[in-house]
């Protein structure tokens, strides 16, 4: 099948499955994390420890209504164990009062959510994201607690702005999202077949040569439908040769934002006038 | 790759999303709203890789790339940003630096310490070395655990001081 | 006449060129010499006026054409000039008395700071008033009516810093205005009612009221419209009287005598004031019509002279005698020009009216101006009991007030005593009608009466003044001399006057054969009888002799005359009335309507001025400039266009 030649209005459905739309399911767990999240963030000026244990106890049930509805394969539990340890961490992190408990909360939203990451076959992504947030920044977060933070708990941890708001207005647009995602969609994956050369990093290829022609696909349907994009050189390959420039110029950024560290960060007694 | 799956993962990204706006919204600390940013990140990168996924393609995960790029550099200006800021002002809260405002606003009183009273401090134990039998406890130090604090002190840290006086 | 045109347009704009001179003179340069351009135009003025009336020979009138002022569709409003020979009586007299006033001021006001602001004014006065004597229509005539009360006003209030001046102003005019607007309505209404004859419906409104127009309308409107055309010259005479100074207007005269001396001989003695007596005469061929009116304003005539006669016999204030004297014989010639409600009357009555009319004001001037003489000498002190027996000091004006005084009181052969006499003779035969002669016959009675207070106060005042032990104030310094030549010489002229105007222009039956030439004028002839000559005489010598006894007498201290002086004093509690009745009442309405004006009015708009603040001051409080609140409100538009866009797309 020529990929140029796929009319996205017009594809098939993978594996004939139709699509089943959730709404009521999602938005009610969407509900329910709210208002999780909310009791939970009274743990910062703890008026009841009631009300601490009653968002926790609702962003359980919420955990166990989004177990329920999966299929269950390996794949699907690991999956959402993960999706639930990394909403839990993002709990734990917001709701936090020492800022080393929010710190390891953070740690662990990252974790799992590089865990869901290697399941999507996406591993240079994940161990990017693992060296770069777990790592060289909780780093730097740490350096600049140990400098900064005072030794006991200052009021500027513990004291929350306007929680109520802020937990509404992040409601409504995790609703939004919701509402977005659970539509019966139109947006259909357009598959593609490797096995056939449709970069210019294909082998074989002098520069300055015309590229050959597209030849028709060899793979049937159902290989089709099992192929993964699961091969970290491909992405290399494709990093360098489709998206170089992109490439390029985040490394730049990257010198740049280290100048500008370096300049920001400076004595200003070293000044020198 | 069915729809549900991908379902499931971009709401898996919406809701770090969003998590990660609360907590940028209601924390009060400097670095603590960074990390929320963070968060807010790493479930965008979540999306962008599901879409990936879900296309078949790796556009998603190069850009994807794009964005860990961008985070990390950010990261570095912000924590610089946020030394030199509490080199000015010897502290980390967020509201303090609002100079720009209406001078009809009233300005938030230094040190609110209000609702705090209940809040447990954590016992205070001798520096490493030290025999409490042998030297009288420093007054800074409390013997009790249970006996909260009548205040918080901005004073640095009691090691740091002990250490100062040694000399 | 063949240049009449020019000659006579010389006579109002001269005095408009030399009021634009002193105006600007005022403002900048030379103030001392504000009197040559003043005095010069005055006086080309009067030999213009001079000129023409010796030279009058027709009997009709005649248009001068002058500036076209406006002209929108079919109304055109020029300003020409009707000359006749009512007119040029008139001009003669205003304009030859200016003159001479004007170089009297030239020495009264020599050392005042506003010489220049003084004779602009005193010029504009002069403008206004000849072109109010010359004006062809009624309309134009109302608005130098207002053009010589405006100067007035800002003549009597010449010294505005000083308080009673400045209201002495202030109710001159206020009190004209009130008269005025009883004027406009009867202009109105005349003006409407022309419009409904054959001749005035085809017209514009502003030239119904061409005098000519209305004398043509006022038979037609008799015939048809009597009581309409009763009730427009009742409004036309109320504005006479309150330019004149009469019952119940002659309250501003007294107090007009704040502003300076030959302001007060000018306007409030010889012109000003007889310019109700004028617009009576001009409008005549209209108010013979209504003989009833007439007889009203003959009777609010002889009121005033007789009350004002009283008031006059008790003032101390020199200058308040004369003025109360001038309202007095003011109310002479309302007398007179109301006998012409008996039929075929009326020329006599105006020929009468006019020339006590000229009488008057030449000794009245004369009077005045001598009376300033001495404000001068005593360092402008005119209080009677402050000196006395002045004739060592001031031997001249001594001489040049008894002549005024002489010829007010009636003495025979002065002037005084021939118009006077006219005057009497006039309303005695008006007497003898059957119907209405009993009114004439009390007036007559009035008039009589009022011969001799008027001797009586005159003589007393001119005893007291320049008789008796020599006492001058302290206030006089070294001023106690008499006035300079250029002050007595125009008084001299005017002294002539007055002795002998009389005689040349009454018994030789010179003015009535002159204005009978007006129009619409019947020569009429008409006899004195010698009766009324013998005993207005015999009054008039019995009068000066009881002033001269009351005059060395001190102040009356019990009993009937006492009270009567003091009722005199106080002026009949006129004034006081007037406070009380209406002013009074009219500040209080005044005072609770500027609270309402700064407490409801003022609070709603403070309120509405104050909420663009309020607006501004609640978008103030978004800029915390603390960055948590901004992102939130980041956040919630991010949110709500989130909403908007998934649950209103349609994909």
């Amino acid at each position: 099948m020529n990929p140029l030649s796929i009319d996205p209005k017009n594809l098939p459905l993978v594996n004939g499955e139709q699509f089943q739309g959730n709404l009521s399911q999602i938005l009610l767990l969407v509900i329910l994390l709210g208002t999780a999240a909310y009791l939970l963030l009274q743990h910062g000026l703890v008026k009841s420890k009631m009300m601490a244990w009653a968002g926790g106890g609702l962003f359980a049930f919420a955990a166990l209504m989004a177990f329920m509805s999966i299929p269950m394969q390996v794949e699907s539990v690991v999956r959402i164990c993960f999706s639930i340890l990394a909403v839990a961490g993002g709990v734990a992190f917001i709701t936090a009062r020492e800022p080393v408990h929010a710190a390891l909360g953070f740690a662990t939203t990252v974790l799992s959510a590089c865990g869901v990451m290697f399941m999507q076959s996406a591993y240079f992504i994940a161990a990017a994201t693992m060296i770069v947030y777990a790592g060289a920044t909780i780093i730097i977060f740490l350096f600049v607690l140990m400098f900064a933070q005072k030794s006991n708990l200052q009021w500027y941890d513990v004291q929350l702005i306007r929680p109520v708001i802020a937990a509404a207005v992040a409601t409504s647009l995790l609703f939004a999202i919701a509402w977005s995602v659970s539509e019966p969609g139109e947006i259909l994956p357009i598959k593609l077949d490797l096995t056939r050369p449709y970069s210019l990093a294909a082998p074989g290829i002098a520069p300055g040569q015309a590229l050959p022609p597209v030849p028709e696909s060899t793979m049937s349907q159902a290989q089709l439908s099992e192929f993964v994009p699961a091969k970290t050189s491909g992405l290399g390959r494709s990093m360098f040769t489709d998206y170089l420039l992109a490439i390029e110029l985040a490394g730049t950024v990257l010198l740049v934002a280290t100048i500008g560290a370096i300049v920001l960060a400076q004595n200003p007694e070293r000044d020198p006038s | 790759m069915n729809h549900s799956e991908v379902q499931n993962l971009l709401l898996l990204g919406g809701i770090l999303f969003a998590i990660g706006l609360i907590g940028f919204l209601t924390r009060r600390s400097i670095i603590l709203m960074f990390l929320s940013l963070e968060t807010m990140l790493s479930g965008v990168s979540i999306n962008l890789i599901a879409f990936s996924r879900f296309h078949q393609n790796y556009q998603g995960q190069i850009l994807s790339v794009m964005v860990l790029t961008i985070a990390a550099c950010e990261a570095a200006i912000a924590l610089a940003m946020v030394v030199s800021l509490y080199r000015r002002k010897a502290t980390l809260d967020v509201q303090a630096w609002d100079e720009l405002s209406e001078t009809i606003l009233p300005k938030e009183p230094e040190g609110d310490y209000i609702g705090m009273e209940h809040l447990e401090t954590y016992p205070k134990l001798s520096p490493a070395g030290l025999d409490p039998r042998d030297q009288p406890m420093p007054s800074s130090f409390q013997a009790n655990p249970n006996q909260p604090t009548s205040e918080l002190d901005h004073k640095t840290s009691p090691i740091v001081s002990e250490v100062n006086k040694r000399g | 006449m063949a240049n009449l045109d020019s000659i006579i347009w010389i006579v109002p704009i001269a005095p408009l060129i030399g009021c634009i001179i002193c105006a600007v003179m005022s403002f900048r340069g030379d103030k001392h010499n504000a009197h040559v351009p003043a005095i010069l135009s005055l006086v080309v003025s009067a030999l213009c006026a001079l000129l023409v009336l010796v030279q009058w020979d027709s009997t009709g009138y005649e248009i001068a054409e002058g500036y076209r002022y406006l002209q929108i569709g079919n109304v055109n409003l020029n300003l020409s000039l009707r000359v006749d020979t009512l007119c040029l009586t008139l001009l003669s007299v205003v304009t030859s008395i200016s003159a001479m006033i004007a170089i009297y001021s030239k020495g009264y006001m020599h050392d005042d700071p506003g010489y220049a602001r003084y004779f602009a004014v005193f010029c504009g006065f002069v403008f206004s008033m000849t072109m109010l004597v010359l004006s062809h229509n009624l309309l134009m005539m109302y608005a130098f009516w207002e053009g010589v009360g405006t100067c007035s006003y800002l003549l009597i209030g010449y010294w505005f810093r000083k308080p009673s001046a400045a209201r002495a102003a202030t109710k001159a005019f206020l009190v004209n205005r009130v008269a005025d607007t009883a004027f406009l309505f009867g202009i109105l209404l005349l003006a409407y009612a022309i419009g409904h004859t054959d001749v005035g419906a085809s017209q514009s409104w502003f030239s119904r009221l061409d005098f000519q127009n209305i004398f043509d309308a006022a038979p037609v409107l008799a015939e048809k419209h009597s009581g309409l055309l009763s009730l427009i010259a009742l409004l036309l005479m109320i504005g006479a009287i309150g330019k004149s100074a009469q019952f119940p207007f002659h309250v501003w005269l007294p107090d007009a005598m704040e502003g300076p001396t030959p302001v007060s001989a000018l306007i409030h003695a010889a012109t000003m004031v007889t310019a109700g007596v004028y617009l009576m005469a001009r409008l005549a061929p209209l108010t013979v019509h209504t003989p009833s009116v007439l007889i009203t304003v003959a009777w609010l005539g002889g009121i005033t002279s007789l009350i004002a006669a009283v008031m006059a016999l008790y003032q101390d204030d020199l200058k308040r005698v004369l003025a109360y004297s001038t309202v007095s014989q003011l109310g002479y010639l309302f007398m007179a020009l109301g006998a012409g409600a008996v039929k075929d009357l009326m020329t006599v009555a105006v020929v009468a009216a006019m020339f006590h009319l000229v009488t008057h004001a030449f000794f009245k001037a004369l009077l005045f101006l001598s009376a300033g003489n001495v404000m001068h000498a005593m360092g402008d002190v005119i209080d009677t009991r402050e000196f006395s027996g002045l004739k060592r000091v001031l031997p001249k004006t001594n001489i040049l007030f008894a002549i005024g005084a002489a010829a007010l009181a009636g003495v025979p052969l002065l002037a005084g005593f021939f118009s006077k006499d006219s005057v009497l003779a006039v309303l005695l035969d008006a007497s003898s009608d059957t119907m209405i002669g009993s009114h004439f016959a009390a007036l007559l009675g009035i008039g009589f009466l009022t011969a001799l207070l008027t001797a009586i106060y005159t003589s007393k005042a001119y005893f007291r003044t320049f008789h008796g032990p020599e006492k001058i104030p302290a206030a006089a310094g070294h001023h106690a001399h008499d006035a300079s030549n250029v002050m007595l010489a125009p008084m001299a002229v005017l002294a002539v006057g007055a002795l002998v105007s009389g005689g040349l222009l009454g018994p030789t039956g010179k003015i009535s054969e002159y204005l009978s030439k007006t129009p619409l004028m019947h020569h009429h002839e008409h006899a004195e009888p010698m009766w009324l000559l013998v005993a207005s005489s015999i009054i008039a010598l019995a009068g000066i002799f009881v002033g001269y006894t009351i005059s060395q007498k001190p102040a009356p201290s019990a009993g009937f005359l006492k009270s009567l002086a003091d009722f005199g004093r106080n002026r009949l509690y006129i004034d006081w009335l007037y406070n009380v009745a209406i002013v009074q009442p009219m500040l209080s309405i005044a005072q609770f309507l500027e609270w309402i004006d700064t407490n409801i009015i003022g609070a709603v708009t403070d309120a509405i001025a104050g909420l663009p603040r309020l607006l501004g001051m609640a978008g103030q409080r978004v800029q915390t400039g603390r960055v948590p609140a901004y992102s939130l409100l980041t956040a919630l538009g991010i949110a709500a266009v989130a909403i908007w866009i998934v649950t209103r797309a349609s994909w």
